[in-house]
C-alpha cells in the first residue's frame, strides 16, 4: 500500500510497510523518563529549590506536629507509672542541690576570708620587725557621726589601747577601747583622728585629718612644697602613735589658696573601710604619749 | 513586768543587728537607726510606762558599743521616748500617725543631742553638710525600716499581753 506525503513542494509516495511504529505506550514511558531525568538534573542544579520549600514546608510542619502528639502519648504509655515515687526523688534532689548550693557559698566566703588572711600574712612577712595579732571586723560604730569599727579580739588576746592597726593595703587606725573579747579601733577617716605623714616624693612632714563624712584631708603642708596628685603618703612615727612608713593613702586634689599659711589636699585612703574584713594588730609598737612634753603656752 | 524582761533580749538583738548590718548600710553618709524604731514602736503598741525601760535598756547597750558619751545616747533614748509617749497620748487613734511623726521628731532630736555632745567633745562640725550627708539619709532610711519594725513590735506586744493575761 502506497500514501501520499506532502512536503513542500513535492509529494512523495511511501510505502506504509517502511515506517517504524511506536506505540503510544512507549512514547510515554519515554517523556515521562524524560521528564524524570529533567527534573532531577534541574534538582542537582538549584533551579528547583524555591519550589521544593514551598510544597514540602506544609508537610515538614504537618509532619513535627504529628511526630511530637505521638511522642508525648509514647511517652505516656512508657514512662514509670509510679509518679509518686518520681516525686520523692524530685524532692530529694531538689534538697541536694539547695544543699550543695548552700556548700558552695559556704567554701566561696571561706575563700574570701582565705584570700584575706593570706594577704595580712604576706603583709606580716614583709615586715618581720613586727608582731601582729590579726582580728576580724565584727560590728561599726551605730553613730554615724563617729567612725569606728569593732574587732573580735580583746585585752584577753593580748590588745591594748592605743595598738596600731593596719591591713596588708595600709593604716587602718589604732585601737580605742578595750574589753575582754572585744575592741573598738578609731579608723583614721574618725573626725578626731589626726596621723602623722611625711610625703613620700618631696621628703616633707604633714598631718592627715578625718572628717564626719568620711574623707581624710592632708594639712599643715608648707605653701613652698608643690603637692601633685598621685603623691603617697606613708605614717612619718612623729608623735609615737603609729609605726613609720605604713601607706596612708594618695593626694587626689590639692587645694592652695596664696594667703593660706598651708596649704590642703583631698586624699585617697588606700583601704576601703567599707569592705573591711580583718585587719591586724602591731603588737610590738609601744605608743609614746607625748603630752607631757609639749610645753603649756605661758598666759 | 514581762514586756520589762523582754527589753532586754529585744534590745540586745537589735543593738547586735545595727552594729553588725544596719550601720554599715549607708546612704551618703546616713545610716537607720533600730534602736530608735524600736522604741517608737514600742511607744505606740504598749500602753503602760516600760518605753522608758525600753529606752533605757537600748541606750545602755548601745553605749557599750559606740564611742558617743554614754550620757548622750542614753538621754537622746529616753528623749525619743517620751516624744512617743506625747504624741500617743494626743493622736492615740492614729498609731500610723504616731509613729510616722515621733520618728521623724526623734530622729531630728537625736541629731541635735549628738551634735551638741560632739561639740562638748571639741569636735567641730559644720551643720548643712551634717544635715545633708547624715540627718536626711537618716530620716529616708528609718523611714524604710519603720514599718516591718512596727508590724514585729506589734506582734511582740501582743503576744506579751496574752502571756500576762493568762498568767492574771
Amino acid at each position: 500500500m502506497w500514501i501520499v506525503r506532502n512536503s513542500g513542494q513535492f509529494d512523495y509516495l511511501i510505502k506504509k510497510s517502511d515506517m517504524k511504529s511506536i506505540s503510544p505506550r512507549v512514547l510515554r514511558n519515554i517523556v515521562a523518563f524524560l521528564f524524570i531525568v529533567g527534573l532531577i538534573l534541574l534538582s542537582l542544579g538549584g533551579v528547583l529549590r524555591p519550589f521544593l520549600g514551598i510544597i514540602m514546608d506544609p508537610f515538614v510542619t504537618a509532619q513535627r506536629w504529628l511526630s511530637e502528639r505521638f511522642m508525648a502519648v509514647y511517652d505516656f504509655f512508657t514512662l514509670p507509672r509510679d509518679v509518686t515515687e518520681l516525686l520523692q526523688r524530685n524532692a530529694q534532689l531538689e534538697n541536694e542541690v539547695s544543699h550543695l548550693q548552700s556548700q558552695v557559698i559556704q567554701l566561696q566566703e571561706q575563700l574570701r576570708e582565705a584570700e584575706v588572711l593570706y594577704s595580712l600574712l604576706d603583709f606580716a612577712r614583709s615586715r618581720p620587725q613586727d608582731q601582729y595579732i590579726a582580728a576580724a571586723v565584727i560590728g561599726k560604730d551605730p553613730s554615724p557621726f563617729l567612725h569606728y569599727v569593732i574587732i573580735d579580739h580583746g585585752s584577753d588576746d593580748g590588745i591594748q589601747h592605743g595598738m596600731p592597726v593596719v591591713t596588708q593595703q595600709g593604716l587602718v587606725g589604732r585601737v580605742d577601747a578595750v574589753t575582754a573579747s572585744a575592741s573598738r579601733i578609731q579608723l583614721i577617716t574618725d573626725t578626731e583622728s589626726i596621723v602623722n605623714v611625711h610625703l613620700q616624693n618631696q621628703n616633707e612632714d604633714a598631718q592627715v585629718e578625718g572628717s564626719i563624712t568620711g574623707d581624710i584631708t592632708l594639712g599643715m603642708v608648707s605653701q613652698n612644697i608643690t603637692l601633685n596628685p598621685g603623691d603617697i603618703l606613708l605614717t612619718s612615727g612623729l608623735g609615737g602613735n603609729y609605726p613609720t612608713d605604713i601607706l596612708v593613702g594618695q593626694i587626689i586634689n590639692v587645694e592652695k589658696t596664696e594667703n593660706e599659711l598651708f596649704q590642703t589636699a583631698s586624699v585617697q585612703p588606700v583601704i576601703d573601710f567599707a569592705g573591711l574584713r580583718a585587719v591586724l594588730l602591731i603588737t610590738n609598737f609601744k605608743t609614746i604619749n607625748i603630752q607631757p612634753l609639749i610645753p603649756i603656752p605661758v598666759q | 513586768m514581762l514586756s520589762n524582761l523582754v527589753s532586754l533580749p529585744i534590745m540586745l538583738i537589735l543593738s547586735v543587728l545595727q552594729t553588725v548590718a544596719v550601720s554599715r548600710v549607708n546612704l551618703m553618709s546616713g545610716s537607720a537607726d533600730i534602736i530608735l524604731l524600736a522604741i517608737v514602736s514600742w511607744g505606740v503598741t504598749e500602753e503602760n510606762r516600760s518605753i522608758f525601760i525600753w529606752a533605757l535598756v537600748g541606750g545602755i547597750f548601745i553605749s557599750f558599743i559606740s564611742a558617743m558619751p554614754v550620757a548622750a545616747v542614753i538621754s537622746a533614748y529616753l528623749i525619743i521616748a517620751g516624744i512617743t509617749r506625747v504624741i500617743n497620748k494626743s493622736l492615740w487613734q492614729s498609731p500610723i500617725l504616731v509613729i510616722l511623726l515621733s520618728s521623724f521628731i526623734g530622729t531630728v532630736s537625736k541629731f541635735i543631742i549628738d551634735i551638741i555632745a560632739l561639740e562638748f567633745m571639741g569636735i567641730k562640725l559644720t551643720l548643712p553638710t551634717s544635715i545633708k550627708m547624715m540627718l536626711v539619709p537618716n530620716l529616708i532610711l528609718n523611714l524604710f525600716l519603720l514599718f516591718p519594725i512596727y508590724l514585729i513590735m506589734s506582734d511582740l506586744a501582743k503576744w506579751i499581753a496574752q502571756k500576762e493575761e493568762y498568767e492574771r
